[in-house]
């Protein structure tokens, strides 16, 4: 299907973006255009103004610093996917943005673009929820700073007013001794997630001192599953443990159903991905410590 | 270039459409070889084709391609000694296959020409706890009769394990309980992509002319995805050691067949 009729700006600043859309209500940012333009098509969308971004090549950017990772709203998947860094702790991120969709898509669409949208089975929500990424947004009355567990507020649903724009997104750095993952189980290799499963560890030989796992997928929102962190925390790593947590975690979920997945397999599927994602996570941490 | 047809059902194209070219093509050679022997001044009888080109018999240093005799018959019929030919290059042959069974009162008939045929074999990976499956190496040997066009033979059947594949592992119309279809369009319609295909795939031909037909072909069409259903379904078996009696066979489906719950 077409679109129904739109008229489209280039921007040439934050500020002009945000004037459209407090101008034209119901407008849309156009970014990377990988969740917009197909919602268009099917005219599930209808905005007035599509405000083109791609021109602020000022908001792509991956910087590193002391205190963390902060990366630029208009980065491309690719881009996050091909990042080098020795911090394990990130590596969530990374595995994130190298399982999302498919190469076309990991070379249009933007880490923005994609936290904006809020689909529950976006890769990138689990593996920020780990990190306690923050996320600053642009409005008229200017910038604020909001964490992206309060932001994603339910399915295709955000925090965010309909004039704010997402411009950073910022992960702390990880504790030291950390170590993350990001494992999804989809339909076909490059399908939304049917279940996808963050996790980070941080330990101290194989004592765990923390641990915690975001789960996205055929949910009705991303979330922490706070309590198998809890069942990890102050234990000693190993199978027995991180299959009783895996357990755990599957109760933090609301699965939706969907043609492709009934919520049975869904909640099995989130307790057997998160073992997995575990075991890498913890398979991460003993090759770090091998290697320093 | 072929006026009227059934289509390209049932392996037929070669098959059908094939024959009907082969048989033309004999009528216009015939035409053609008139043209050359007034050209060269020779007896029709005495012209060689071979190569596609006409020439004398013992002479082919004085050969006519067959662009030479089609500037002949549509631009210089004129200069052609002793003139008159029929002019252009065209032919219609329409090719009745000898063994096909029309409809009988009961509706009944048969429009098979020949059978090509085919063996798969499939090497799957089952993941016992998501119920995934994942092909590791597939292999094709088939008998099209005569191959006319290899490389066509070869992606017909990559095309047709593709499809089967689909149909074993992803492919299914959804409905809800008051009919309404779930899936009705490639968003969630499933169907493989190159990477579900496997990696390793091998495809082997050996070509048994069909006495049936006249360039010896029996259709390619089926030979590719026909045999790949049952392939992968008996594969996934063998893997679980379970018995699978529902296509296509989803990781749920894999799963609940493992765990021995009721599949729907």
């Amino acid at each position: 299907m077409r679109p129904a009729p739109f008229n489209y700006v280039a921007v040439h600043s934050i500020e002009e973006a945000v004037r459209y859309l407090s101008l034209y209500p119901g407008s849309k940012i156009l970014a990377g255009g990988q969740s917009l333009i197909p919602l268009m098509k099917l005219r599930l969308v209808r905005p007035e103004y599509v405000i083109d971004v791609n021109g602020l090549i000022t908001l792509s950017y991956i910087r590193a610093s002391p205190t963390g990772l902060s990366i630029g709203a208009l980065t491309r998947h690719a881009q996050v996917a091909s990042y080098k860094t020795a911090e394990r702790g990130l590596q969530c991120l990374i595995d994130s943005a190298s399982v999302l969709a498919d190469p076309q898509v990991r070379n249009r669409g933007t880490i923005g673009g994609s936290i904006a949208h809020a689909d529950p089975a976006a890769d990138y929500l689990p593996s920020l929820l780990v990190l306690n990424a923050e996320v600053d947004a642009v409005g008229p009355r200017g910038s604020r700073t909001i964490k992206i567990g309060e932001l994603i507020k339910g399915p295709f649903e955000t925090g965010l007013s309909g004039n704010e724009v997402i411009t950073e997104v910022r992960c702390p750095k990880p504790p030291d001794g950390s170590s993350s993952a990001y494992l999804k189980l989809s339909k076909r290799l490059q399908d939304f997630a049917i279940v996808g499963v963050a996790a980070l560890i941080v330990a101290d030989k194989d004592k765990c001192l923390e641990a915690r796992i975001g789960i996205g997928g055929a949910v009705t929102k991303p979330v922490r599953a706070y309590g198998a962190e809890a069942l990890l925390a102050d234990t000693r790593l190993g199978q027995s443990q991180i299959e009783k947590a895996a357990e755990k975690a599957s109760e933090a979920i609301s699965p939706v159903s969907n043609p492709h997945a009934s919520a049975e397999y869904t909640t099995k599927m989130a307790k057997v991905m998160t073992k997995r994602v575990l075991m890498k996570a913890y398979e991460g941490l003993r090759k770090g410590s091998g290697a320093s | 270039m072929c006026p009227q047809g059934l289509g390209t059902w049932g392996s037929r194209a070669m098959v059908i459409t094939g024959s009907a070219i082969a048989k033309a093509s004999e009528i216009l050679i015939d035409k053609m070889r008139k043209i050359a022997a007034k050209v060269l001044e020779v007896s029709e009888k005495d012209i060689v084709f071979e190569g596609g080109k006409f020439y004398p018999k013992g002479v082919p240093s004085s050969a006519l391609t067959i662009a030479d005799i089609a500037t002949y018959a549509y631009v210089a019929t004129g200069v052609i000694p002793g003139g008159d030919i029929e002019k252009g290059l065209q032919a219609i042959y329409t090719y009745e296959p000898p063994n096909t069974v029309r409809f009988d009162e009961d509706g009944k008939g048969n429009f098979a020409v020949n059978y090509s045929n085919a063996t798969h074999a499939a090497v799957v990976k089952v993941d016992t706890e998501t119920g995934r499956v994942e092909i590791l190496k597939y292999v094709v040997v088939d008998d099209c009769g005569v191959a006319v066009n290899p490389l066509i033979v070869d992606g017909q059947i990559n095309g047709g394990v593709c499809q089967g594949i689909g149909a074993a592992l992803f492919e299914e119309v959804l409905y809800d309980e008051n009919g309404q279809p779930l899936n009705p369009s490639f968003m969630d319609y499933i169907v493989p992509t190159i990477a579900e295909m496997p990696t390793d795939f091998v495809v082997e031909h050996i070509e048994t002319p069909s006495p049936t037909t006249p360039l010896g072909v029996k259709g390619v069409g089926e030979s590719g995805n026909v045999a790949s259903l049952p392939a992968v379904a008996n594969a996934v078996m063998n893997a679980i050691g379970k018995e699978c009696r529902i296509l296509p066979l989803t990781p749920k489906r894999v799963l609940w067949i493992i765990e021995g719950k009721e599949v729907v």
